[in-house]
């Protein structure tokens, strides 16, 4: 007869607390990364998303960002160049001012529509408006959206900068609403809208 | 001749549990630099101090890595250079230039020599020179390395827009020098 027992099957200490640690480390880089991330604000409340109405200069960063000045065409032009559209172009007037000691600016715009429907930025080249301290830098940004996915149509911008950190995002409403969006694509229709892509910097007083 | 058989694959050793152990444990560290990064990096985005400065006696010579300066002078003007279409260089508006007189000299031979400065004024703020530049006398800063001469004193002129609003609040020019150290504030002379 075979007296010999075999002890319990047991779980090292040593292996509990690698994974009490590995569930650790994972849920505080989750939590980390979803504090950090902009999109999750509206579930997590927190405090940067920045509502900056048009036509009103908002706090942003260190300074301020005032959005303005809507229009919309089939056609712009720039200069001696003309780009035509068989959507319509929505252009927006950013100016950033740098009313404190750091530079500020903003370097991710997009446009989304009540439907969740994207818009980046038309030229790749351009869409950075930037201002040393003491500086305001205003640029026309445009943007080629359909037009019958213009309502509700929300320019959000913000500067994510190298490493992913906390940074302002703002949303501005364009005032294209559903009510009013035939009446601004009758407007766009076979209009030509000129355009300041170049930085217009000045000095703030 | 006998069909092939199934191929048998030799089983492998379990893990050794010491070597198990010594893998986690370089996993778990591993995980907690990468914690440490992400952390580190996001603090120091959203709390690094403002950048320090070492003020030099007004008109001396500020050691840099790998040479010497000196700044000469500091004036405001409204016109510097020509543009591009041949007019007076303007600022924009509400701005002013601030044109640098300064003198470099080589201490070291370098592939490249660091002209690297930044305006500061009293309350933090700070410009880089104006990019792109109205063309203008001088040089932007010593000639080609292959070319200068260690011990020789080079004169070059930095512009920078500065606003208005700040023109007389400037405390100087700051030098870089890729250190930890407070940056060599340099200041013209009396």
């Amino acid at each position: 007869m075979n007296t010999s027992r075999r002890a319990p099957r047991t779980v090292g200490r040593s292996r509990v607390v690698g994974i009490v640690l590995a569930i650790l480390l994972v849920t505080v880089a989750a939590v980390a990364y979803r504090l950090s991330d902009p999109g999750a604000s509206d579930e997590y409340g927190s405090s940067d998303l920045v509502r900056a109405p048009l036509d009103v200069a908002t706090s942003y960063e260190s300074g301020r960002v005032l959005v303005s000045d809507v229009r919309v065409g089939s056609e712009v032009t720039e200069g001696d160049d003309s780009f035509r559209t068989q959507g319509l172009f929505v252009v927006v007037n950013v100016t950033v001012q740098a009313t404190g000691r750091d530079t500020v600016r903003a370097s991710d715009m997009r446009l989304v529509d009540d439907g969740g429907t994207t818009y980046l930025p038309a030229f790749s080249l351009g869409s950075t408006v930037q201002a040393d301290p003491g500086f305001q830098t205003s640029s026309d940004v445009v943007f080629e959206v359909d037009p019958a996915r213009i309502d509700d149509l929300t320019l959000e911008l913000w500067d994510q900068g190298l490493t992913y950190r906390y940074f302002d995002r703002t949303q501005t409403p364009l005032g294209i609403t559903a009510a009013n969006a035939g009446r601004w694509r009758e407007a766009g229709a076979g209009r030509t809208v000129g355009v300041v892509r170049d930085d217009l910097v000045t000095g703030l007083p | 001749m006998s069909a092939p058989g199934p191929v048998v694959r030799p089983r492998r050793a379990p893990l050794d549990p010491a070597r198990a152990r010594a893998w986690l444990s370089a996993l778990g560290a591993l995980l907690l630099v990468m914690l440490f990064v992400v952390v580190e990096l996001t603090y120091s985005s959203t709390h690094l101090p403002p950048p320090r400065y070492r003020p030099v006696e007004p008109g001396a010579v500020a050691e840099g890595p790998y040479a010497d300066f000196r700044l000469l002078s500091l004036r405001q003007t409204d016109r510097w250079g020509k543009g591009y279409d041949g007019d007076p260089g303007s600022p924009d508006p509400g701005a002013v230039w601030v044109v640098a007189q300064l003198e470099v000299t080589p201490r070291r031979q370098q592939d490249y020599l660091l002209c690297t400065m930044t305006l500061v004024a009293t309350d933090g703020r700070a410009w880089q020179p104006a990019s792109p530049a109205p063309t203008h006398e001088g040089e932007s800063c010593a000639p080609e390395p292959e070319a200068a001469q260690i011990g020789t004193t080079y004169p070059f002129v930095l512009g920078f827009a500065v606003p208005v609003a700040d023109a007389d609040r400037l405390a100087g020019l700051a030098l870089e020098t890729y250190s930890w150290r407070p940056s060599p504030l340099l200041r013209p002379p009396a």
